[in-house]
This record gives structure tokens, C-alpha cells and sequence, in this order.
């Protein structure tokens, strides 16, 4: 009988000090599992992941299609590639300035790329340079991780080894110069711009213009770029090649007109 | 105390019986296992073989990375890779294919040309010595081997292929996936490529020439003719200004007047500064009588043609180096200069079967 009381009275006990103790859990409001009911934050917080895609536009309804035509600038133009690197994405909410340091490389694929975990709020501004600040286009490819499209492991790296440098910005296509309906497969109606070199870095800052709610399910961001704006004043029909030993006016010129092409979707 | 000891060793004892008792297999396996992974991560630095440089006297030790040290596995890798196509698009050149080890690892055209017969843009360089260089290419933009290393590989006008596409192909052949996991302890990949290229190019090394032999106190190894040369090379004309030290390099750029209107801007490339048009680095002249034609664009065929372009002062250009002026040199001191810029031919060098 006395074992009994004493037991009952442990359970008792150890029921008492159990209702001491405080309720872990996620306590941040801006986080996926956040917890209302937690008290002792507990490192558990889960936050929307933030999926960003660059989308090419011919006009402001139309997405381009590679491999089609389009008349730009008065002439019959294909494109077969245009790519470019993203870094610093720099997101501005009302709960956060959120820096990724993930860079991209928005291709014709238009895939959603993950650039990191974002709180729950409002988006303000989004903030992007087109290419690779100094220290990253300057450093060893070959010690970037193999999943970086930095890395010379990628199949997609574009990349000057000869100046240990990235092409940021990279057009490739035709153009019909003669107006004869066809594309001419040499160099006289073959579009080929490579952009790069740090002073061509450019950085992007995109006002929001509607309420855009970064929300528990995730976030995707869709930023469009004008096709036509990049080559906004540009002579196509004569300035189709360029590289660092040739031509490279043009890539600035481009370099010049990407600044102003991109949009929030 | 020492009973104490006893019985926990007895317990302790009979607990590691019944559990061999129980799982014999199961224990002779874990041991197995265990020694098997104990020994894997020593196996690439337990089979690889320091590699010493052999550094001529006069030279100094080049520098060489912590993550690239030279070891015989490692320079085996990338020689192999230097002479092997198939680091090409069409598997139809290879480093060698430009690199030839008996024009001093340069080549004999004006031009590089690359796969299906494309044209670059600039003469072939010589790789003699390049362990000592600071940076690469004639504008200096890669700032190492290894970063240089992958230039040639991906240019579309010399190999034309991905480095991922390369390593994808080493992948697939048994010697280079072993050679690569005991030099480097990975698959093949840009690392790999890049680390054992350069580990390769930094052993060329260059340093026997006649004119070396003379320094070290051979009297009997220069000719009349090439002491007189070199006597004008150091003492009375302006040439060991650039062409200084062991390299006969201080690795500079310049812009020797070769031309009014540069088509090829050379370190203006990099920088995009115009006071850098028609720079170039400057490059050693070791073993320069064996890769004609000259400059930058292999625009010179011969070192008659260089001298005279020094000679006559060359072509005004506003970033001209001051030092380029006209020499107005004889015939017999261009001829006793070209005599000494021959006894830089480093025939040990050219012969090495090590680098063949």
C-alpha cells in the first residue's frame, strides 16, 4: 500500500514538472510550420522556398519562341540561344532583405531556378546583377561546385578561359541582312554576340508595381526581358559577330540596352 | 584494484565471446569492412610518387600550388592528356598538335590553326619554362596553368569542345578513371583536366642551352661570334631591358611599334584601357632560333626579319615602349646577335624523352 502512494505521488510529481516546461516549436510568424502555440524557439523554422525564371518576351503578350522568326528592326531575325548569368539576386520584403547567393544561368529552357528559402511578407524590390562580379569571374572554374553553372564541369559554362573570365550575356542566331527570305548559313547572316568583361557587369533594380505577396506555399518569380529592347538602337544587320578581339562595341552596346529589358511579370 | 580490473575484463571478455557466439560472420565481416575503408583514403597518397624538379642553377624555385604538387602520377596523367586527341571535338588535334617538343614544345606557323583546319588568331607559343611564367596568354588574363589549361579546350577555334564534355570522355576509358582516382583521388573532370595539364607543363623546363653552359663555366661553349652577341645583347644595346633574367623574360607587356593600327588591340583586349593597345607580354626568347615565324602574329619569319625590325626602330605608335628605337646596327653585329639567339637552342631540352 505504501508503494502505491508513493508511486501515484511520482506520477503526480513528474506530471507537475512536465507542465513547467514550455512548448518548443517554430516561433518565428513569417515561417511555413510557424507555431502559435511555441514559446521556446527551437531552430525548426521552415521558410517558402523562392523559385525565380527569366522569361524572353517579343512583345508584351508574346513569349519568343527559339528557332522561329521575327522581325526585329526591320529584318527577319532567329534566334537559337540567348543566355545569361544572374547573380546577387537581392529580394527586398517587408520582412526581409534576402540575398542569395545562388547564380543562375537563364537559358532558352526557362526552368525555375531555386535561389533559397525567402519569409513570409511582401515583396518591395528585386535587385539582380547580369553577370559575375569580379571576384567569381575571375576565379577558378574548376574549383566552382560541379552544380554551379560556374563550374567547368557544367555542360552549360560560358566561359573566356584566355581571361579567366564569363560570357554574361550570349545571343546566338541568324538574320536575313538581304532580305531574300533565307538565312544565309555564314557569316553574313549568322548572329553571334558574346558579351562579358567586368566592366559590362550590369546591375538590375526592378520596382514592384502591384501588391506581391510572398505567401507559406512558396514563390515563384517571374522576371521577363524585352527581346527587341536589347537590341533597342543597334544595327543588326551589320554589327552580328562579336567577341573581346572583335567587335567589342557591340557587346558593350548590347550590355548598354540589357540594362533596360527586364520586367516583373 | 587489479581484482577489480579482472572481473570487469572477465565480464567485458565473456560479453565479446557471446557476441562472437552469436554472429561470427556477422563480426568477421565488420572487420573486414573496416580494414578495407581504413585503407582507402591513404591509397592515393601511399601509391603517389613526389615528383622533384630538377631547377638549373641560376633559376629560382617556381612557385607551385599547395592543391597541385608535382608527383610523378600526376605529370603521367597530364602527359598523357597533352598528347591525346581526345581532348578535341573531332578527336582530331591535340596540345601537341601546336606544342611540338622539338620546336621547344612551340610550332612553325604563322598562325595556330585548330580542329577542321580553323584559323586562330595568334602564333603558338613556346611552353619552355612556363612553370616560372606569372600569367598566361599575351594579354595575361589567366593567371595560372591550371586556369590556362582549359583555354585551348574550349576555344571554338583550336579544340572546340565543353570541359564537361572532355572529362564526360575520360569517364568512359578505364586508364584515364585510374589514373585520375590515384594522382588526384576523383573521376576525371575539370580539376582533373586542369591540375594534371598543368602538372605536366610545369616539368619543361629549359636550361641547358649553350649560352647556360657558358655561364657555368664552359669557355668552350660559345662561339666568338655568340659572346660577341651576347655582350651586345647585355651590355651595349637595350634587349636584356625585357628579355631579362634566367627566362630572359621579366614577363611585361610592351608595344614594340610592329604595326601603326593594331587589328589584334593585345592586352587592350583584357583591360580595355587604349593606352594598352599593342601590348603583348614580352616573351622569353629561350630557344627562339627553333620557333619561327615571330611576334605575336607570326607576322615576322625569321630572326634576320626581327632584328630588323628593331633595327630600323619599327612603326610609330603612341604606347610605342621608349626602349624601341633605331639601332642602326651593322651586319656583322646582327649577325653575331642572331649567333647568340641561336645558343639559346636547348638541344637536352628538345630531346627529353621524359617530355615525349
Amino acid at each position: 500500500m505504501k508503494n502505491i502512494i508513493l508511486y501515484l505521488c511520482a506520477i503526480a510529481l513528474m506530471s507537475l514538472i512536465s507542465c513547467q516546461v514550455e512548448r518548443e516549436g517554430c516561433t518565428d510568424p513569417s515561417a511555413i510550420n510557424y507555431d502559435v502555440l511555441a514559446e521556446l524557439e527551437n531552430n525548426s523554422c521552415t521558410f517558402p522556398n523562392v523559385l525565380m525564371r527569366f522569361v524572353p518576351m517579343i512583345d508584351d503578350s508574346t513569349q519568343l519562341s527559339f528557332g522561329q522568326d521575327y522581325i526585329i528592326n526591320g529584318l527577319n531575325v532567329r534566334f537559337d540561344q540567348i543566355r545569361f548569368y544572374v547573380s546577387d539576386v537581392n529580394l527586398v520584403t517587408s520582412t526581409e532583405n534576402f540575398a542569395s547567393e545562388e547564380t543562375l544561368l537563364a537559358t532558352e529552357v526557362n526552368k525555375l531556378e531555386e535561389i533559397g528559402e525567402l519569409k513570409v511578407g511582401d515583396l518591395q524590390e528585386v535587385k539582380f546583377n547580369v553577370g559575375v562580379d569580379s571576384v567569381n569571374n575571375h576565379a577558378d572554374p574548376a574549383l566552382q561546385p560541379s552544380d554551379n553553372p560556374l563550374s567547368a564541369d557544367s555542360p552549360d559554362i560560358q566561359h573566356w578561359s584566355w581571361t579567366a573570365g564569363y560570357k554574361f550575356f550570349l545571343i546566338e542566331g541568324a538574320v536575313d541582312v538581304n532580305g531574300d527570305g533565307e538565312y544565309e548559313p555564314d557569316a553574313s547572316e549568322t548572329m553571334s554576340i558574346h558579351c562579358g568583361f567586368d566592366s559590362n557587369l550590369k546591375n538590375i533594380a526592378l520596382a514592384i508595381t502591384e501588391a506581391t505577396a510572398v505567401d507559406r506555399l512558396g514563390f515563384e518569380l517571374d522576371v521577363s526581358y524585352d527581346v527587341k529592347g536589347i537590341f533597342e538602337g543597334y544595327d543588326l544587320a551589320n554589327q552580328l559577330f562579336s567577341r573581346p578581339n572583335s567587335n567589342p562595341e557591340f557587346a558593350t552596346e548590347i550590355m548598354n540596352n540589357v540594362e533596360n529589358i527586364f520586367k516583373i511579370r | 584494484m587489479s581484482k577489480i580490473y579482472s572481473k570487469f575484463d572477465k565480464i567485458y571478455s565473456n560479453n565479446i565471446a557471446k557476441t562472437v557466439g552469436f554472429y561470427p560472420s556477422f563480426l568477421l565481416l565488420f572487420i573486414l569492412a573496416i580494414a578495407f575503408t581504413a585503407c582507402r583514403p591513404d591509397e592515393a597518397a601511399q601509391i603517389q610518387t613526389p615528383y622533384s624538379l630538377q631547377v638549373p642553377d641560376g633559376f629560382t624555385s617556381p612557385l607551385i600550388p599547395d592543391d597541385n604538387q608535382l608527383t610523378f602520377e600526376r605529370i603521367e596523367l597530364g602527359k598523357k592528356l597533352f598528347y591525346d586527341p581526345v581532348l578535341s571535338r573531332d578527336s582530331t588535334i591535340s596540345c601537341a598538335t601546336c606544342h611540338l617538343p622539338s620546336k621547344a614544345f612551340a610550332d612553325n606557323l604563322p598562325i595556330s590553326v585548330g580542329i577542321q583546319e580553323r584559323e586562330g588568331f595568334r602564333n603558338v607559343p613556346s611552353l619552355a619554362n612556363v612553370a616560372w611564367h606569372p600569367y598566361f596568354f599575351r594579354e595575361g588574363g589567366s593567371p595560372s596553368l591550371e586556369t590556362q589549361a582549359l583555354g585551348p579546350i574550349v576555344d571554338e577555334v583550336e579544340m572546340d569542345i565543353t570541359v564537361a564534355e572532355a572529362a564526360a570522355r575520360l569517364r568512359n576509358d578505364e586508364d584515364y578513371i585510374k589514373m585520375s582516382k590515384i594522382a588526384y583521388d576523383r573521376q576525371p573532370n575539370a580539376y582533373v583536366i586542369s591540375r594534371s595539364l598543368a602538372a605536366f607543363q610545369r616539368i619543361l623546363v629549359s636550361g641547358n642551352s649553350p649560352y647556360d653552359q657558358y655561364t657555368r663555366g664552359n669557355q668552350n661553349a660559345l662561339t666568338t661570334e655568340q659572346i660577341r652577341g651576347k655582350d651586345l645583347f647585355f651590355n651595349q644595346l637595350q634587349c636584356a631591358t625585357c628579355h631579362t633574367g634566367f627566362n630572359f623574360t621579366n614577363y611585361n607587356f610592351e608595344n614594340t611599334g610592329l604595326y601603326e593600327n593594331y587589328e589584334d588591340e593585345g592586352r587592350a583586349r583584357l583591360t580595355a584601357d587604349p593606352n594598352d593597345i599593342g601590348k603583348f607580354k614580352i616573351p622569353s626568347l629561350r630557344n627562339v632560333a627553333l620557333t619561327p615565324p615571330y611576334m605575336h602574329d607570326g607576322s615576322l619569319p625569321s630572326l634576320e626579319s626581327v632584328l630588323e625590325h628593331y633595327n630600323s626602330g619599327g612603326s610609330t605608335h603612341a604606347n610605342k615602349s621608349l626602349l624601341i628605337q633605331a639601332l642602326n646596327l651593322t651586319a656583322q653585329q646582327q649577325s653575331d646577335l642572331i649567333s647568340f639567339l641561336e645558343s639559346l637552342t636547348d638541344e637536352t631540352f628538345i630531346n627529353n624523352p621524359e617530355y615525349q
